[in-house]
């Protein structure tokens, strides 16, 4: 139904009206052949021109097949199927059971889209151009390339683990792999080769820009003789990084305007290192690695980095380790950097007009065991409203101010500022500050639940990947610790099975182990620990942003029950999660793997890795 | 919207016109709606071999243009509430248009600028294409009840806007539109 009442005749033909005149405007002016030259002209590609993906699309067969083997056809033995529409990432109620009318002003929530504001990002909405971004899909093998399809191949990461290494830098580079445009959309997986050796990073610096940037048009080139800057580091076993992180100036030997970057020439190291890694009591926060950053983001939610010694050190919001620059970049990309021994971003959805940043996830790239990092500062979940309700945020601490934004009556990322640090939300007149979906405004207090935020561990991530990845079961089964792990093909732990550290240790010796059984036909699903290990390793490419929290929305969500966070209670969960990507599946070959932590103590143990994905 | 077999150039023509108005009623400013256009069909010509396969082609290229529209939203939203708020200020005093788009309809333009992203795509598609509501669930790539609330509340958000902006010549709001 589309429901007209509110919707005078005349203004809706008015509205009506308004559009046409825009299209008539637009038809009128517009330079179609003009403009169709300029697109065959600005695209090499296309019909009838060079067709660079063949291999490509047999790389994506075969990761999905590899997907499909070990993820899209199980279901957990109690998992049973909810309806399709249950894995619609926007269930919304009824409309019909929404009110039509504003409601009353008190408590101050009123009826809004019960859909929430927009709080899509273009990142995550485009899935349909994402599909066929360079990173999406394997280039084409050529001398010096991965071949497709092969373990450690994944969408986004650039470059390729194994052609990229090298001992030393020289004036030229060869060798080097795809590029990615939108490289700077998805430095997570871009600066996530999990191997040792030398690596060049794109994406995270443009022409001429020596510093972060948020620009995703920063990484681009035309061809041979454009100038680039690209990251470069250094890596040790499981992907732990050993070195600092350089940037470095060259020209393009070879590569094309696909951003794809095949040999770089002309190699310079500045010697500037863009970050300076903590030394034990270090205060890493010093202004002085900001101003080599060069840009910093106002955060709304500071970064505590703990080091080995135990000493901690908390960027808190306003504080001069954060220099407020306006943020330029999509609201889906990551939004802020500060480097421990690596890199660690925040990635973010929201991000205010006026550049404050509330991560609702924070990934650590620097895989270094010894630093911990932990969220501090306030955040807020909505309480108190309706569940057709939203919860209105004002521009000022005043009911009778506008309503810049709505927030959903299940939020619980709703950023809380505390300007004097001390622990206590800035309250005006019964009102609390926030920021939520890239606005700044005021909540009635009544209906948020403040909380620190400081037991957000941001858990020992990447090693695990980094052990998944490389094989490492030694370092899977440390980072376990004496419980072993629990691993499950669909997200609840009564179907999961239990590796042992013995396990781990000498996985031959057990044999091959039952996961789960087929869906449809009920076959036993057998695959020995390695199997099963490289099977979760490449059950995603790490194209989303990875989701944490104990509460927070599963990024995938599928016809499978999750019951992790009933079957883990205060457990910490990161998602890494996939978004569908072939138009033909609709968006149901998403898949998603998720890490459990037990959180309670400094160093968060690992305690199961389960995937999830649409099942059949 | 049918193709003329796998033309890239047939299929630029018949549908080029339509994604730089939706891109400009999306954006509000027409200024740069043909390239953003430019840009959705740029990415289809790079990958046309595949995408002219699509049972919907024009499906994809709506999508792309709508997401580089919002996209664009997002990275002039300090500038699009400065120009709101100037066009909202100055059709108070007597009618200044919302950016560039068309002069006369400036209440109408601050008002969708206003809505969110989704519901501003449903009712742009609505409106300029008459899209059903799973037709446009299938561009915005959403479940047909959630297409049919962002149709819904972003039109009941223009009524409310505009009948607050516009009273009747009695004075009153427009009838039947929310308190």
């Amino acid at each position: 139904m589309t429901n007209h009442d509110d919707m005078p005749e005349a203004l809706d033909a008015e509205i009506g009206d308004a559009f046409s005149r825009l299209r008539e405007e637009v038809v009128m002016e517009s330079n179609i052949e003009g403009a169709l030259a300029s697109v065959k002209g600005s695209s090499p590609g296309g019909a009838g021109g060079r067709s660079p993906w063949p291999l490509a699309v047999a790389a994506v067969v075969a990761l999905f097949a590899m997907i499909g083997a070990g993820f899209f056809v199980f279901s957990g033995d109690d998992g049973p199927n909810d309806s399709v529409g249950s894995v619609l990432p926007t269930e919304v109620p009824n409309e019909t059971s929404v009110p039509e009318t504003t409601s009353p002003q008190t408590p101050d929530s009123t009826v809004v889209d019960p859909t929430g504001p927009d709080t899509s990002t273009p990142g995550t909405v485009d899935s349909s151009d994402s599909t066929d971004a360079p990173g999406t899909t394997a280039p084409p093998v050529t001398a010096g390339q991965p071949p497709a399809g092969e373990p450690g191949f994944y969408p986004w990461i650039w470059p390729h683990i194994d052609q990229n290494q090298v001992d030393s830098i020289s004036d030229e580079v060869t060798g080097l792999g795809a590029g990615n445009c939108d490289g700077y959309g998805n430095p997570a997986v871009a600066a996530d080769p999990f191997t040792a050796g030398t690596e060049f990073v794109t994406g995270y610096l443009g022409i001429d820009d020596p510093v972060f940037s948020n620009d995703a048009s920063a990484f681009t080139f035309d061809g041979p003789g454009d100038e680039v800057t690209l990251l470069l580091r250094h890596r040790g076993e499981g992907g732990v990084l050993l070195d600092r992180t350089t940037s470095i100036r060259a020209t393009v030997l070879s590569g094309d305007g696909d951003c794809n970057l095949w040999a770089i020439d002309d190699v310079e190291v500045p010697g500037e290192l863009l970050f300076t890694a903590p030394d034990a009591g270090a205060n890493v926060g010093d202004p002085a690695d900001f101003t080599a950053i060069g840009s910093g983001f106002e955060a709304s939610v500071g970064i505590e980095v703990r080091s080995p010694a135990g000493d901690t050190v908390t960027f808190a919001p306003g504080t001069a380790g954060w220099a407020p620059t306006p943020f330029t970049g999509s609201a889906d990309l990551p939004a802020g950097s500060v480097d421990s021994t690596g890199l660690v971003m925040i990635l973010t959805s929201d991000v205010a007009a006026d550049g404050a940043v509330g991560p609702v996830a924070v990934r650590k790239f620097g895989f270094d065991p010894s630093v911990e990092l932990r969220l501090t500062g306030l955040m807020g979940a909505v309480t108190g409203v309706a569940d057709n309700d939203e919860l209105n945020m004002r521009s000022e601490p005043d009911p009778a101010s506008e309503v810049v934004w709505t927030i959903a009556h299940d939020a619980v990322n709703v950023v809380v500022l505390d300007a004097d640090g001390d622990g206590v939300a800035d309250e005006t007149n019964g009102w609390v500050e926030v920021r939520y979906d890239a606005t700044a405004g005021w909540v009635n207090s009544n209906f948020l639940a403040v909380s620190e935020v400081g037991a957000a561990t941001i858990a020992p991530t990447g090693q695990v990947i980094g052990a998944l990845r490389t094989g490492n079961l030694t370092l899977l089964s440390s980072l376990a610790g004496a419980g072993g792990l629990e691993i499950g093909l669909s997200p609840s732990r009564s179907v999961a099975v239990t590796v042992t550290p013995e396990d781990l240790a000498d996985p031959a010796a057990a044999g091959p182990v039952q996961w789960g059984v087929a869906d449809g036909t009920g076959d036993p699903v057998m695959a020995t620990i390695t199997e099963q290990m490289e099977g979760l390793a490449n059950s995603t490419g790490l194209t989303e942003v990875a989701g944490l929290g104990n509460g927070s929305p599963w990024l995938g969500s599928g016809n499978s029950i999750n019951s992790l966070s009933e079957d883990y209670p205060g457990a910490w969960f990161v998602e890494f999660h996939s978004p569908g990507v072939d138009p033909q599946f609709e968006g149901l070959d998403w898949n998603s793997l998720i890490l459990v932590f037990d959180d309670s103590s400094p160093q968060a143990t690992l305690l199961g890795i389960y995937s999830n994905a649409w099942t059949i | 919207m049918a193709i003329v077999g796998h033309d890239f150039d047939g299929f630029f023509r018949l549908e080029f016109p339509a994604m730089v108005t939706l891109a400009a009623a999306i954006a509000g400013r027409r200024a740069i709606a043909e390239d953003i256009a430019q840009e959705a069909f740029t990415r289809a010509h790079r990958q046309w071999s595949r995408i002219s396969r699509y049972d919907k082609p024009g499906a994809w290229v709506r999508r792309v243009t709508i997401n580089l529209a919002l996209s664009d939203r997002r990275r002039s939203d300090a500038e699009r509430r400065a120009t709101l708020r100037l066009a909202t200020e100055g059709a108070h005093e007597g009618g200044t248009q919302a950016g560039d788009m068309p002069v006369g309809d400036s209440q109408i333009w601050a008002a969708v600028a206003e809505l969110p992203g989704k519901q501003k795509a449903a009712v742009a598609l609505h409106y300029l294409e008459d899209r059903s509501v799973a037709e446009i669930a299938d561009i915005l790539e959403c479940a047909e009840s959630t297409a049919k609330v962002h149709l819904h509340r972003g039109r009941n958000a223009l009524a409310t806007a505009l009948s607050d902006r516009r009273p009747s010549s009695d004075g009153r709001s427009f009838p039947g539109s929310p308190a």
